[in-house]
């Protein structure tokens, strides 16, 4: 459905929605992408403090966000997830695990999606 | 190294399928879908799925169980999920009693799949390494090893074959470096006690004390240090073989505790007072004459008789000189292969020089020479020069008879006896009693020896 809105020369596209998300196997996700594919999508919903009780927070919102968009992202390029804990494209369940992460992919990771872009074209 | 493991999800609903399916693949495994049990049971004969997620209730046909049932026939080593949508009791319980690994509740937790996922590959993992090294080391162990062609030797061969299904006692005796490890292990290893532990304890390392806790265990706050309960060696070797080394050097206390274990095959941990079964083969090994120590009050004699059963003596080297040439081609083609040496065997010569040594240290001495041989080899083949050294081995002396003179007297003959076989050249007479040329010339004038 996302696919139809994107602009013709985009080549992806990111949704993010304030909608809790849940895929018919899973009871929740933070974000879900087709991997190797077009597109991907971010929930805003248990990202926010107010899910866990707690007060809004602006910043860690943003952050956490940006997290979770280089995570899917990665997965429309290709990547699976990724062992270090603190790289973007690590598997989180839970918010700590989010929190836990940096806003920059692993050298690993990054050479990988470097490597993707070149072969792509350069995007 | 993860997409080296293919997992199946098999569900009626497409959006299950490809929803599990996705997560999956996000987490970098290669995941193939089936929507019935006849397609799941068609894609299992071409690939050797890990593990399979299969639904319960799938109408037409073939449902979660009898699916679960045709892949494991299928496909013995993989692992089924159930993936269940009520959680009854009465479901979970058929579904691991017809062999599902596991069971989940859709929707479920992420987590809950990841970690369900990493877990029993972690087993599959561990399960194939510990295959691999189980067939590495029973390839190691096998009869045809044990490299003879000694008649006595073949009987003996022959006889371990025999008593390797059996739980009877075993007393392997031989002279040290003669290979009563591997006959033992010859014994575990082609037993039907082979996929069970053999375990190797040394009699004569340990204290008493120590000996004990190392093969009964001990219970927490048995003595100092003894922070938490351990098992012993008997304990670890359960279902499968222990070979007691060095039986003959153990203390008189020991001998009666191993005497109750070869009687009941129970016994208390240190400290403990709960009396702990085991299923256990012993098999003792020994370089002395156990009848000899009975005969002087020193072992046991109801103890020697419970682990005679059966008894296997291994002849020591020099009486079986025909394997020598065996022994040392088959040593140099491992140990040059070992240390990258490119030697191709061993010179008649040589082969000659080294069948008419005594042995006094057996195979293992052999195998040490070889391999002594092999470092300094300076061309393909081992030759005499190689094997030099062995020549003034005490092994040849052993029936020199001192004479009844003073030290001194001792020396004076040494010194003279050298000069006369060195043609009076004091450079190679001083070198073959091992002192310096300068302490020769001082000997000589000490003793008033003219040359």
């Amino acid at each position: 459905m996302l696919a139809q809105y994107a602009p013709p020369d985009a080549t992806r596209i990111l949704g993010v929605t304030d909608v809790d998300l849940s895929i018919p196997m899973l009871t929740f996700l933070f974000g879900q992408a087709n991997l190797d594919g077009p597109i991907a999508v971010v929930s805003l919903c248990r990202l926010h403090q107010e899910f866990y009780g707690l007060p809004a927070d602006e910043s860690l919102l943003r952050e956490r966000t940006v997290k979770e968009v280089l995570h899917e992202l990665g997965h429309t390029f290709g990547l699976a997830h990724c062992s270090e804990p603190k790289c973007p494209m690590s598997l989180a369940t839970h918010i700590e695990l989010v929190d836990g992460k940096e806003e920059q992919y692993c050298a690993r990771c990054g050479t990988r999606l470097v490597e993707r872009f070149t072969s792509l074209g350069g995007v | 190294m993860k997409k080296s493991w293919v997992i199946l999800v098999v569900d009626d609903e497409d959006v299950m399928c490809e929803s599990m399916a996705a997560w999956l693949r996000e987490d970098g495994y290669q995941v193939d879908t089936a929507s019935n049990g006849q397609k799941a049971l068609e894609l299992a004969k071409s690939t050797d799925y890990v593990i399979c997620f299969i639904d319960l209730k799938m109408p037409g046909g073939m449902d979660g169980i009898e699916t679960m049932m045709e892949i494991h026939r299928i496909r013995p080593e993989a692992s089924v999920i159930i993936i269940t949508a009520y959680a009854t009791v009465d479901t979970a319980i058929q579904a691991m009693k017809e062999g599902a690994q596991e069971y989940i509740v859709k929707p479920c937790n992420p987590q809950e799949i990841s970690m369900l996922v990493s877990r029993i590959l972690k087993l599959k993992k561990l399960q194939s390494e510990n295959a691999i090294l189980r067939k590495k080391i029973s390839r190691q162990y096998r009869h045809h090893d044990i490299i003879t062609k000694n008649p006595r030797m073949e009987e003996l061969l022959a006889l371990t074959h025999d008593i390797a299904s059996l739980r009877s006692t075993v007393l392997i005796r031989g002279e040290s470096g003669t290979g009563k490890e591997l006959v033992a292990r010859a014994i575990h290893f082609s037993g039907d006690r082979a996929a069970k532990p053999f375990i190797t304890v040394s009699c004569a390392a340990l204290t008493e004390t120590l000996l004990e806790s190392e093969l009964f265990g001990y219970e927490k706050g048995a003595f100092t240090g003894a922070n938490a309960q351990a098992k012993g060696k008997f304990e670890l070797a359960d279902g499968g073989t222990i070979l007691l080394d060095e039986i003959g050097d153990i203390s008189p206390k020991l001998q009666a505790d191993l005497l109750r274990v070869l009687q009941e095959r129970r016994f208390y941990r240190v400290g403990g007072n709960a009396e702990v079964e085991v299923d256990v083969r012993i098999i003792a090994a020994t370089n002395k004459n156990l009848a000899d120590e009975v005969k002087q009050g020193r072992f046991r004699e109801d103890l020697y008789y419970r682990l005679n059963v059966i008894e296997i003596r291994i002849p020591p080297l020099r009486e079986r000189r025909e394997d020598i040439p065996l022994l040392a081609e088959h040593f140099v083609q491992r140990i040059s292969c070992e240390l990258g040496k490119d030697i191709s065997g061993v010179s008649a010569a040589a082969l000659k020089l080294l069948i008419a040594y005594d042995w006094p240290g057996n195979v293992r001495e052999l195998e040490n020479v070889i391999e002594r041989a092999i470092v300094t080899c300076r061309n393909g083949t081992l030759d005499e020069q190689d094997f030099s050294w062995l020549q003034r081995s005490p092994g040849a002396s052993q029936n020199w008879e001192v004479p009844d003179v003073s030290l001194d007297e001792l020396e004076r003959k040494a010194i003279i006896a050298a000069l006369e076989r060195k043609h009076g050249n004091v450079k190679e007479a001083s070198a073959a009693l091992g002192i310096d040329r300068s302490t020769l010339y001082d000997k000589l004038k000490h003793y008033e020896i003219t040359h």
